[in-house]
């Protein structure tokens, strides 16, 4: 198993109303090795606040997490993380932004694998250009090509295409399959987007509105590689779709307006 | 050309002025033709009078200003970082911001004199707070995702400290740099004008009680284009380091 | 490295010590803050917490108190913390120090709305109205970095050295500052609002009133402290410059007839009125910019 994850629970204070609030309850998970498991719920589950805490950012109030069979005790250079706002630091160009988690080896080595790796994502040319100049879907493939470039076992995406559109969402959920094929890496995925979520896995872990655990583990059945087109229109897709759509469904109305 | 169309309302409004004193319509004495003050200006700089008095005046601002910046952008910067040093200030700078520092000129001038001292005292005091405050909001609000970014990268603290914090904090680091400035440059004027055998802000007001109103807006002009010129310098140093922070600004 | 981030105040939503202008106290604009809270913040330590955060001020004061009766400074040149209340409360009761406060307010406060009201009325015609904008704004752009030190001697010499000539003063310090930020404010409106405005049949002022001021409104207030800051400033030093009254003329008053204990006691008092002024305007912008805290 490359990631486990036993009874994290993580409880906040609310700092409005002097009440503690938990976010995530006994929530257990594990990760084979180079599995793509997206984690499905309503907003506010707790999804993100249980990829920081594997990502080392927050500590959980219970339970443990262990990467290779390590317990997390921080950020490591083994878990890469995208966020769905980009991250990206607007006082350094594309190339700075990739360049940044590098390294091996000299500048112009480093520079090297920086372009290759901005190629890689299709962005050739924008080697100088600053993320303000760039669109949202272009500013999301420098955030990936800046995590992929240092080479983490593990990608920790949180919601990196929520903030597309749609046009540019699937494009980005086919390079990311292509690249993913490619390299085979590690994935731990938060989503909202049930369609998202049966395109890449190949588990999805559905969980309970606040305070979040692990509702249901179901197993895409597609093999790979996959083209999202056809996905779109494949029946068993479209069940698998539905079911999903209901479990995510109950757990939106048990969670009540926000 | 362009210059002429763009000043025009100032250069109009300097014709009239010129036009006025020149045909009576305003008190020659206390309002002399704009040229009559410029060729003063131009004689005074000749003379090298103007140029030591403001080289005294600038002195002062600098050195004052330059410790300023010295301790209060990194305190600032401390202060947002560690809980306990804000802890220990934050009082200080909460009470003192607001507090018009040259009402406390006397105790400078009881303690370190009539010259340099007192005047680089006050400035500095004056400057401080704007420089800290900023420094310190400049690094409290750099986005929490940057420094994750850079902790899953494997960075040190002192590296985010250095290649996070620092950028991500610099628009605000200058907006303090040039709120610090306005300041200091009032204050050392005004300090000079108080208590002071030198300086433009000496002259200035020496040539207005006695009425050499000619050599008081020969001064303020001075004082003016010394203002206009620092600040200019400030935005310049501003532009050159926040390239991408004035074209995200833009766009 | 620690991963627990409890220690760094950047992941912190605790309120800030000292308010950004035209931001919620609880960073609220930022709505990816960490939003656990700290150790420091549990209620056992509150009140010790209170205590700590107000030492250095304390410490300031105790040496003020105690430099002088240990003899380390004399007293006459530095007279305790303790002596320096009695003096302002002797002088309270003299009636002295009223009078010269109340005048410096009467001057700021008239001057400060002068300004704010011309600065903001300026600052609309000059996002609005393209020559008017055209003839101010070079204007503005020359007269705003003088250090408006210099303007003391010329007031004095234009308006005397009275009542209207500080009023004058702060006026000019104000209106520069507010008219810059509310007309950077004003262009900056969205224009989805104002068509929104529009399209449910506002008329000109109305727009101004509920859509326009309101959007701007962040922009200008910090245009206004700035503003504020300045003036008080010029103020104090005016009337230290010239003139027979007020509190500036009184703190160079005392220290030239070498009244010490006198001079300390108006700093202090020109220093509680320079805070009240403050958290005045920070009352005021929290109220007004209540809207701002929704959106968290």
């Amino acid at each position: 198993m490359k990631i486990v994850a036993r009874d994290v629970s993580k409880a906040f204070r609310d700092p409005r109303r002097s009440v503690e609030v938990s976010a995530l309850e006994a929530m257990s998970l594990s990760v084979r090795d180079r599995e793509f498991v997206s984690i499905l719920g309503p907003s506010g589950c707790g999804k993100s606040t249980f990829l920081y805490i594997v990502a080392g950012f927050i500590q959980a109030s219970g339970g443990e997490v262990l990467v290779d069979g390590r317990p997390v005790t921080g950020p490591g250079r083994d878990r890469g993380i995208v966020f769905q706002e980009y991250a990206l630091f607007p006082w350094q160009t594309v190339l700075g932004n990739v360049m940044y988690g590098l390294r091996e080896g000299d500048a112009r080595e480093r520079e090297a694998r920086a372009r290759e790796f901005i190629t890689k994502v299709g962005l050739g040319g924008f080697e100088r250009h600053y993320p303000r100049e760039l669109s949202g879907g272009m500013k999301q493939r420098v955030a990936l090509a800046r995590t992929l470039a240092y080479d983490p076992d593990i990608l920790l995406m949180d919601e990196p295409f929520g903030a597309l559109d749609t046009q540019t969402r699937l494009l980005m959920q086919e390079e990311l399959l292509r690249i993913w094929e490619a390299n085979q890496k590690t994935i731990l995925f938060v989503t909202h987007s049930v369609d998202e979520a049966v395109v890449l896995s190949d588990r999805i872990v559905v969980m309970t509105a606040r305070p979040g655990t692990v509702k249901k583990s179901v197993e895409v059945p597609f093999g790979r590689p996959r083209v999202v087109e056809d996905l779109m229109h494949d029946v068993a897709a479209m069940d698998l779709r539905t079911d999903l759509w209901h479990l995510v469904k109950a757990e939106v109305l048990k969670g009540g307006p926000r | 050309m362009r210059l002429l169309t763009r000043y025009g309302s100032v250069l109009l409004l300097a014709a009239l002025w010129e036009a006025a004193a020149r045909l009576g319509i305003f008190n020659r004495v206390l309002f002399p033709p704009a040229t009559v003050i410029l060729v003063r200006l131009g004689s005074m700089l000749w003379e090298g009078v103007l140029v030591q008095e403001a080289g005294q005046s600038l002195l002062r601002m600098g050195t004052g200003f330059a410790l300023a910046l010295a301790v209060g952008i990194p305190l600032g910067m401390l202060m947002a970082r560690s809980r306990k040093v804000e802890g220990f200030f934050a009082p200080i700078f909460a009470f003192g911001f607001p507090v018009p520092k040259i009402g406390l000129i006397p105790i400078f001038l009881l303690f370190l004199g009539l010259g340099h001292g007192s005047k680089i005292a006050l400035v500095f005091l004056d400057a401080l707070f704007p420089v800290v405050l900023n420094a310190f909001h400049g690094v409290r609000l750099v986005e929490r995702q940057f420094i994750w970014s850079a902790r899953a990268m494997g960075d040190s603290e002192a590296a985010i400290l250095r290649r996070v914090v620092w950028p991500a904090a610099l628009p605000h680091i200058f907006t303090g740099i040039r709120l610090g400035l306005i300041v200091s440059l009032i204050v050392v004027f005004l300090s000079e004008m108080v208590s002071a055998g030198s300086g433009l802000g000496h002259v200035m007001i020496i040539s207005a009680r006695n009425f050499k109103i000619v050599d008081m807006y020969t001064a303020i002009l001075s004082i003016g284009l010394l203002g206009a010129l620092l600040d200019r310098a400030v935005l310049a140093a501003r532009a050159q380091a926040l390239q991408w922070y004035e074209g995200e600004a833009a766009a | 490295m620690s991963p627990d981030g409890a220690k760094r105040p950047n992941r912190n939503p605790r309120p800030s010590t000292f308010r950004r202008d035209g931001e919620s106290p609880d960073g609220a604009k930022r709505p990816n803050r960490d939003p656990r809270p700290s150790t420091f913040r549990r209620h056992g330590l509150r009140a010790l917490k209170a205590l700590a955060r107000g030492y250095s001020l304390g410490l300031l004061l105790l040496l003020w108190e105690f430099v002088p009766r240990m003899g380390l400074v004399a007293a006459d040149i530095l007279p305790p913390f303790s002596t320096t209340i009695r003096n302002v409360g002797t002088l309270i009761m003299e009636g002295e120090l009223q009078r010269h406060v109340a005048l410096s307010l009467v001057r700021q406060t008239a001057g400060l709305v002068l300004g704010v009201v011309g600065g903001v009325t300026l600052g609309v015609f000059m996002a609005w109205s393209r020559g008017v904008r055209a003839f101010f704004e070079p204007l503005l752009m020359l007269t705003n970095p003088i250090p408006k030190a210099a303007l003391i001697p010329l007031f004095m010499l234009w308006f005397g050295i009275g009542t209207f000539s500080k009023v004058m003063l702060i006026f000019v310090g104000t209106i520069i500052p507010v008219v810059i930020s509310s007309f950077h404010a004003v262009a900056d409106v969205s224009r989805n609002h104002l068509w929104s405005a529009r399209a449910m049949g506002d008329g000109t002022t109305r727009m101004l009133l509920r859509v326009v001021l309101p959007a701007a409104s962040p922009q200008v207030l910090t245009g206004i402290r700035l503003g504020l800051i300045v003036s008080l400033i010029v103020l104090v030093g005016s009337e230290m410059l010239a003139g027979r009254e007020g509190l500036g003329w009184f703190i160079a008053y005392t220290m030239e007839t070498g009244a010490y204990d006198l001079t300390y006691a108006s700093m202090l008092t020109i220093a509680v009125i320079g805070f009240c002024y403050d958290r005045l305007y920070l009352a005021l912008m929290h109220r007004l910019l209540a809207w701002k805290e929704e959106g968290a």
